[in-house]
């Protein structure tokens, strides 16, 4: 008994994680089979799996998840390149600074998910327009954060290097570069949700495959269990990539300390 | 990044100013986005590939504003959307910070709702737009609910963080000098998590702003988002930058508005953000 309960104690926060995980899905699960019975309303966690299973046995599901990932990778890619060209262009030249950003911060603002239907009249149904949007999304968090990386390096840090004689091409990759790291890693983090939000959204509009258009079509048809299932799916993406990027970022910065 | 000292600016007219470069940064980009059109609207490809179906450009824009304006469409609109962003908005400022308060506080609650607020946080929850739509039908409150879900996880983080990340030697202070724990809640607790949480309300505004026209466009009688959709299916794309616009300048005001909150609510604090540009967030959760 003490055994158990010291095990207990040693990983309490692992053990109340899945302990709280299996209670909710009971409770979710009663409260369909005795509360409310209608499939349309609510849609228990066995009836999810179910139908999850149900869609991988006739293919259906992988098309979908294929698509969204293509639209969702290339988007990224090419935003997180762009995104961390310009920030480091602003962050180098004032003239750029100054010319850019109040580009930047309008774009920022702007709910580009707005000029999806005009994207996808542009672009048509397919890749195209997603990776467009996703692009858009993803580019500017990436931009932000290499930009204020980079400009709020440690002072000291700076001085110390050029006090032992190190020349500008040194504090930069030396002290300006590392110091911008956590921050870039960060962007890239916020990135993927925003990406993910324009995938989805723009596959809500008009597409052929992808697992916004998976959940619409499942919705719009009243099978509440398979939009569930895509919801599902993406949950488990989002939480998977966000996980891994906060791995690689504790790697790649282990001196920083983390915020949420 | 360099400290080298400054050299005083030769000319130091406002006409050379970063603000007045941003101006005129803005405005060039208008005028070459006119002309772009103007020289598309010569070329044949303008008809072959029915350009002005999706691209609009400043004027015509402009134009689409006050039509929309003078056809009262766009107050209208607006005000439905603003109805859904406050609704949702202020449940989620309500909800994050109580939950995200006692989640701080208290271990054992955290150790249970941890892992259901970090999956939801991960995942897009404007996905559930459509299923939410099945649920509870067309109107403000099924809206309002998208808003809230898109909104409530920022701020509950940031609460969380905030108050996780009080300063221990100012309740130790407090302590020492025989403060009640209700004064360390309201003296210390409070003033120093508040330029976190009002960091997490920031950064919900961009995300709620999303969620109202994601949750307009599928299903509503009304809102930018819906009207948006309107016009798109009718090939009409001055409306839709319209509303752009509008909840452009709408994020940038919300923007400052916080800002003047947080110097008001904690101006110790403000120093830091002055050293960012004016309107540059940065996404530090």
């Amino acid at each position: 008994m003490s055994a158990i309960t010291s095990i207990y104690r040693a990983h309490e926060k692992k053990f109340d994680a899945v302990i709280s995980v299996i209670l909710g899905l009971m409770i979710w699960q009663l409260v369909d089979s005795f509360f409310i019975r209608n499939p349309l309303v609510l849609v228990g966690p066995s009836r999810v799996i179910q139908s999850f299973l149900n869609l991988v046995s006739r293919g259906v599901l992988a098309r979908h998840v294929y698509a969204t990932f293509v639209e969702f990778i290339l988007g990224y890619l090419v935003g997180v390149v762009i995104g961390i060209g310009l920030g480091v262009a602003m962050a180098l030249s004032r003239r750029t600074r100054e010319i850019l950003s109040p580009w930047v911060m309008i774009w920022y603002n702007a709910p580009i998910i707005l000029l999806a239907p005009l994207f996808i009249t542009a672009f048509g149904l397919g890749l195209a327009s997603k990776v467009v949007i996703v692009f858009i999304a993803a580019v500017f968090p990436v931009l932000f954060n290499t930009y204020t990386g980079l400009t709020t390096v440690d002072g000291r840090l700076v001085e110390a290097v050029r006090a032992f004689g190190g020349n500008s091409k040194q504090i930069f990759f030396k002290v300006t570069v590392p110091g911008a790291l956590p921050l870039m890693m960060t962007g890239l983090r916020l990135s993927v949700g925003r990406a993910l939000v324009g995938a989805i959204v723009s596959e809500f509009f008009g597409a052929r495959a992808g697992i916004g258009f998976f959940i619409t079509a499942a919705s719009e048809a009243f099978r509440t269990a398979e939009a569930l299932v895509g919801v599902v799916l993406l949950a488990i993406g989002g939480y998977v990539t966000f996980e891994v990027l906060k791995y690689a970022e504790r790697k790649i910065a282990p001196w920083y300390e983390h915020r949420v | 990044m360099k400290t080298a000292p400054k050299k005083p600016p030769r000319i130091p007219s406002g006409l050379r100013s970063s603000r007045a470069i941003g101006a005129y940064s803005v405005i060039a980009g208008l005028v070459v986005w006119q002309l772009a059109y103007q020289g598309l609207a010569w070329t044949h490809y303008f008809k072959d590939y029915a350009i002005y179906h999706f691209l609009s450009s400043p004027l015509q824009v402009m134009q689409s504003f006050g039509e929309l304006y003078q056809s009262g469409e766009l107050l209208r609109n607006s005000y439905f959307s603003l109805l859904e962003f406050v609704y949702g908005f202020l449940l989620a400022i309500v909800v994050g910070v109580l939950i995200g308060f006692i989640m701080a506080t208290n271990k054992k609650i955290n150790y249970f709702l941890d892992p259901w607020v970090s999956c939801l946080y991960a995942t897009p929850l404007v996905a559930l737009a459509p299923v939410i739509m099945v649920w509870f039908g067309l109107g403000i409150f099924p809206n309002s609910l998208v808003v809230f879900l898109g909104a409530v996880f920022p701020i509950l983080l940031n609460t969380y963080t905030g108050i996780k990340s009080v300063r221990q030697n100012l309740v130790e202070v407090i302590r020492a000098f025989g403060g009640s724990s209700t004064q360390v809640f309201f003296k210390v607790m409070i003033p120093d998590a508040t330029p976190a949480i009002i960091t997490g309300i920031r950064l919900a505004v961009g995300r709620a702003v999303i969620s109202v026209v994601v949750a307009e466009l599928f299903g509503a009688e009304a809102g930018l988002g819906f009207m948006v959709y309107f016009y798109s299916q009718r090939f009409l794309p001055g409306p839709v930058f319209v509303a752009l616009v509008v909840l452009v300048v709408f994020g940038i005001l919300s923007f400052l508005a916080l800002e003047k909150v947080q110097g008001w609510l904690s101006p110790w604090y403000t120093y830091q953000l002055r050293r960012t540009a004016p309107g540059m967030e940065m996404d530090r959760s």
